[in-house]
């Protein structure tokens, strides 16, 4: 075996094999990991809204999954939307 | 449905892409909201995003803008403020007292902080549901 074929399987193949590997983990989505909450780090997504599938009427919508509603900034909440009076609405806070 | 102008139309559309959560826990999500509105017959809806100060009649106009808002039960969390607030409309509240709603935020509260927002909201949702009893 000479020189050039001794290099070319001790570090050829290596090379090679480290290439592969590599390819695999950057092709196969690496963003997919980032797009999580963690608590303490920036949460830019946009707001969602969901309830599940029944309409205003009663009447259930056909096919399934929960509607999504636009969820608008605070701005654009119409004044008007303040119709509960206080004290009617329960429930509760907590921070986290 | 939507409390909005628009409907979202398309499921598919790049606004969902940018959503916090996974296909896999939409599912989910849909699945424990769609068994909590049959289980009590109150209407239940889960809102992820940035709560204006103060967070409190932020969350309170959002849930007015629900279709029944009396039988409605919102659970509101705002993760840049990590803060959560759970809303309950005037026929809601009979049935879920505040002090059940604590119970519930509590571990949503701590699921939350684990990064889990949509266990949270399910692990809610179902404490809620245990609580509020069978229509």
């Amino acid at each position: 075996m000479d020189i050039a074929q001794t290099v070319l399987i001790f570090v050829g193949v290596p090379l090679a094999v480290i290439a592969i590997v590599a390819a695999i983990v950057y092709a196969g989505g690496g963003k997919t990991r980032a797009k999580r909450y963690r608590p303490g780090r920036a949460y830019d997504f946009a707001p969602v809204w969901f309830t599940s599938s029944a309409k205003p009427g009663g009447a259930a919508v056909a096919g399934h999954g929960s509607h999504e509603l636009v969820a608008r900034t605070q701005a654009a909440l119409p004044a008007a939307a303040t119709a509960s009076a206080p004290g009617v609405t329960g429930g509760a806070s907590d921070r986290w | 449905m939507t409390a909005g102008d628009q409907t979202q139309t398309s499921t598919e559309t790049p606004a969902q892409a940018e959503g916090p959560f996974t296909t896999r826990q939409l599912l989910r999500l849909d699945e424990a909201l769609r068994l909590a509105d049959e289980t009590t017959s109150l209407t239940f809806s889960v809102y992820c995003g940035d709560l204006a100060e103060p967070v409190r009649e932020t969350a309170e106009k959002l849930h007015s803008e629900l279709p029944d808002p009396a039988r409605s039960v919102l659970l509101a969390a705002s993760p840049n403020q990590r803060q959560l607030e759970i809303v309950t409309g005037e026929q809601a509240r009979r049935r879920l007292h505040d002090r059940d709603c604590k119970l519930a935020a509590f571990s949503m509260a701590a699921a939350f902080n684990g990064g889990d927002l949509a266990g949270g909201f399910i692990s809610g949702l179902a404490m809620l549901v245990n609580l509020a009893g069978r229509s």
